[in-house]
């Protein structure tokens, strides 16, 4: 869900004050990008996009996730402290990556219902205990080589990160290894498999041909869809060839709407719902990683994909030039100024959080992420509309 | 407090018009709700009406709070009433605690990907994303059975087992040849095919049964019903129940359906025996669902679905979405006696298992200490305000000429007869046959005297499709907001069991001889190949 909405007064006057002061400028630098209709600008922008904040995360993700599943074999078979340490190191990793990926949800997370079945919370600790007391089903996610077992039988209420996150996790550091039963870690691993198999969907789903050989073959075993509708076009190819036929985008201005409002969706999410809810319904039960104790990480993490989706990639590899900012600035200055203030603020607003998140919910700081948050929103809501005509 | 509100909007809109009257820079109503003059836009462009309409055109375009919500300072309820539609409920772990003890999905979206209609499956499974298809399960003479719930369950939490094993339930998609070979004049081919359902009879664990009586296995019939998208429901329960009537007697009067009206719900001049909701001592007219079996929002689909697709229980549903043949069964099944009260200690009430697991099953005799709502009266409250208050996209593109013929086109050939183009909304004084909001209750948003554009006269017709669905009596699905589908939720498929994966596939559909849209048919027929195209566009574009 986004908003597009302010939801007070307050705020309405103060962005009706700053647009009738600063709309008027149009000033252009050389940083900037010329949008009349150019389509080869908004494609040279959707490619960077593409390449360097999609395809490197989620193939990092992929190839955390599959380093996760052999840090828990190997714990599994070897039960160290040391090892349970390599594996929720890894585990830490892989989600990095996930929440690092969170402002572009939409396309194949959302249509193959990947968001839920990977990040569900809170765990079924009832159905859990249900599954521990069951020596046949022990016995069949044991078999589970591919995870697949696990994945059409566990529901989302047992599978995903926060699953294994309560089994190598507690009170924000890895779990003694004393703790941990073999039918845990045969539990882990099924449910690791799974969510591998799920990042690697992803990853193939964007990147297509190009994605590692090893992944398009695991995707061929596992008959999962990767491409959009069924049909012929990877999720890259579907943006990429906005505006033609047999994409779902209408016209490549909607594909940059579609990424701006990813990033809308997502800094809406963490302040309302994520940070807001337990903030000020005074809720813990809202709290999504409580047994890692790593919401702060992952609040800011989100925000980090929302300016790696609005920059031209990730750090290391961005190109402010073909990026929605020199976009956006070549519309309005002002308002690009202010949707990167906005996300720098709500990144340093996160930052200040008082940690743990799960003890300190009520805190000041929490309120003042959640504002940060919900300004951000709200102020790319202005972007994607003052592109609209672009 | 309402009328402040209202008032300092229009101020602050106000102001904007003034303060960027000094230069040419568009406004940006996002940020506050302005009313834009529809003057300046094609007519239909604002589907919900000022009211109840987003411009959002990506992948959120479904999700959308109307500006209804917004005015009433209810964008934080919505999004916390949202969260009950999104996420996985599980048997104890709050705050989405409650699932069971039996159950049909563990959420909501599971069954609305992207807030839309239902996926076509070539399975059926619970936990399948974009499974939004419901068993329907009744005898030759489509009455429903007595020993399963109207929307059978699938899935059991311990120690109870699921009234039938969903792994044994096979859906094979059949293919359909109609009378003109599945052929246009021009050469231009589609194709058609139907779901048929078959579940073998050691899959059931409760007895079929009809009025309480047992059926023979060879008199069972299964048929699959999708769900649709959910946006915009505020908006149908603002259409005034006279103006139904009205519509209800124009299309009496015209008689233009072979198969006339559904004796049910109209009869001679005035309603039918089944066509009242009863909401305390005065009916609605029934507008919601295929089988039209909901009256007033507040009572209507998603206020039921959050109790018993889930079993989570909330103030106005106690019990549990149970048959008596069920909690028989399982009341007397060893392997459950046998579990029960290491699960449900606190229901070890009479020390006899069986009355304890049967009382348990269907809530009875059970202390006041022990019927606590699952879902709180907030909680409910917010997923009220989000789910009156879900938005419908504006329609697209109304001024490209390919859809301006199609517009004029959809007219002509009939198809706007029963897929009603606009209503008028009325005062929108609500009701809630569960008697947990008042009338026009203030918590609640409202959408009074909107123009909107849903596409449907909110009356069931026939078809007569290959494996028809229940009874053959469908009611008119609105065409609002379909054409965004692909981008929302991944997939574009249509009618009541996703047999049709295109617009056009869907229109041939319409196309059997004894159909009440026979003819409109037949002249699509006629339309040149561009024709059917610019009909196809239009409804992609509304």
């Amino acid at each position: 869900m986004k908003k597009l909405f302010k939801t007070t007064l307050l705020i309405a006057f103060s962005a009706f004050f700053a647009m009738s002061f600063s709309a008027c400028k149009k000033s252009k630098s050389d940083s900037t990008v010329e949008p009349s209709n150019n389509d080869a600008v908004k494609t040279e922008i959707i490619n960077q996009f593409l390449g360097h904040t999609v395809a490197p995360t989620y193939g990092k993700l992929a190839l955390y996730s599959d380093e996760l599943v052999n840090d828990l074999e190997a714990l599994k078979a070897d039960m160290t402290q040391a090892n349970v340490n390599k594996a929720t190191a890894s585990f830490l990793e892989a989600r990095h990556w996930w929440e690092m990926s969170e402002a572009f949800l939409f396309g194949a997370a959302s249509d193959f219902g990947i968001d839920p079945h990977i990040d569900s919370w809170p765990l079924d600790e009832s159905a859990f205990n249900t599954l521990m007391s069951s020596p046949n089903m022990i016995a069949l996610l044991a078999e589970d080589e591919d995870g697949t077992y696990a994945g059409d039988n566990l529901g989302n209420a047992l599978l995903g990160f926060h699953g294994i996150e309560y089994i190598l996790f507690r009170e924000g550091q890895p779990r003694p290894v004393a703790e941990i039963t073999d039918d845990y870690m045969t539990y882990a691993i099924a449910v690791a498999r799974d969510l591998r198999n799920h990042c690697v969907q992803l990853e193939v789903s964007w990147i297509g041909d190009n994605a590692p050989a090893a992944h398009i073959e695991l995707m061929e075993e596992l008959e999962y869809n990767t491409t959009v509708n069924g049909g012929d076009f990877s999720y890259s190819e579907n943006m990429q060839k906005a505006g033609q036929a047999g994409s779902t985008y209408v016209t490549l201005t909607q594909a940059l709407q579609a990424i701006i409002d990813g990033g809308i969706d997502i800094s809406d999410e963490v302040g309302t719902s994520k940070i807001g809810k337990p903030h000020t319904g005074e809720d813990p039960t809202y709290v999504e990683s409580p047994y890692s104790q790593k919401s702060i990480t992952d609040f800011y993490d989100n925000i980090t994909s929302v300016k790696n989706s609005y920059m031209g990639g990730n750090e290391g590899e961005r190109d402010e030039n073909k990026s929605l900012h020199a976009y956006v600035k070549g519309i309005d200055t002002e308002l690009d100024s202010r949707v990167i203030a906005a996300i720098d603020n709500a990144l340093t607003k996160i930052r200040n959080m008082a940690a743990p998140f799960v003890n300190n919910y009520a805190d000041p700081s929490a309120g003042e992420a959640m504002e940060a948050c919900q300004a951000l929103s709200d102020v790319l809501a202005e972007a994607k509309d003052a592109i609209k005509d672009n | 407090m309402f009328k402040f509100n209202h008032l300092t909007i229009f101020a602050a809109a106000g102001m904007m018009a003034f303060g960027l009257a000094s230069c040419k820079k568009e406004v940006k109503t996002e940020t506050v709700y302005v009313p834009v003059q529809p003057a300046e836009l094609v007519e239909g462009t604002y589907a919900g009406g000022e009211l109840g309409t987003t411009f959002n055109n990506t992948q959120t375009a479904y999700e959308d709070p109307t500006p209804a919500v917004v005015n009433y300072g209810m964008s934080a309820q919505f999004k916390y009433g949202e969260y009950f539609f999104e996420r996985t409920y599980t048997q104890n772990n709050p705050p989405f605690n409650g699932l069971g003890p039996l159950y049909i999905r563990s959420s909501c979206i599971a069954c609305h990907p992207g807030y839309g209609h239902g996926m076509r499956m070539n399975r059926y499974r619970a936990d399948d994303w974009g499974n939004g298809y419901l068993l329907v399960f009744t005898d030759r003479n489509d009455t429903y059975l007595s020993s399963y719930t109207g929307m059978p369950q699938t899935k059991a939490v311990a120690p109870f087992k699921a009234p039938l094993d969903e792994t044994k339930i096979q859906i094979t998609w059949l293919n359909y040849t109609d009378e003109w070979g599945n052929r246009f004049d021009d050469g231009e081919t589609y194709n058609l095919t139907y779901p048929e359902v078959t579940i073998p009879e050691d899959a059931f664990y409760v007895p079929l049964e009809v009025g309480g009586n047992p059926i023979p296995y060879s008199d069972f019939v299964c048929r699959l019903e999708s769900t649709i998208g959910v946006y915009g429901v505020g908006l149908i329960d603002a259409i005034p129940d006279d103006s139904l009537k009205a519509q209800y007697q124009k299309e009496s009067n015209d008689g233009y359906m072979q198969n006339g009206l559904n004796p049910a719900f109209w009869s001679g001049n005035d309603w039918g025996p089944n066509a009242g909701y009863v909401c305390g001592d005065h009916k609605h007219p029934k507008r919601y669902t295929y089988a039209l079996t909901r009256g007033p929002l507040q009572d209507a689909p998603g206020a039921n679905a959050i109790w018993n697709i889930t079993n989570v229980t909330h103030p106005t549903k106690m019990g549990h979405y149970m048959t008596a043949a069920y909690a028989t069964k399982a009341s007397q099944d060893p392997d459950v006696q046998a579990e029960f009260y290491n699960y449900f200690p606190d229901y070890n009430l009479t020390g006899n298992v069986e009355t304890d697991i049967y009382n348990y099953l269907m809530m009875a005799n059970i202390p006041d200490s022990l019927k606590v709502p699952e879902m709180s009266a907030e909680d409910y409250t917010n997923f009220m305000v989000w789910h009156r208050g879900l938005a419908v996209p504006a329609a697209r593109n109304l001024d490209d000429p390919e859809v301006q013929r199609g517009r004029e086109l959809f007219t002509q050939m009939g198809c706007a007869y029963c897929h009603r183009p606009s209503w008028e909304t009325g005062d929108d004084v609500y009701h809630d046959p569960a008697g947990f909001f008042a009338t026009a209750d203030y918590r609640l948003p409202r959408y009074p005297h909107q123009k909107i554009w849903p596409y449907s006269d909110y009356i069931q017709h026939k078809l007569h499709m290959e494996n028809d669905i229940r009874t053959g009596w469908c009611r008119t699905t609105p065409l609002w907001g379909r054409g965004l589908s692909a981008i929302c939720t991944g997939a574009s498929d249509r009618l009541h069991d996703c047999r049709a994966q295109t617009v056009i596939e869907a229109i041939m559909w319409h196309g059997n001889i004894q159909s009440d849209a026979r003819r409109t048919v037949e002249k699509f027929r006629e339309l040149s190949k561009e024709d059917r195209d610019a009909v196809v566009k239009f409804i992609e574009a509304i």
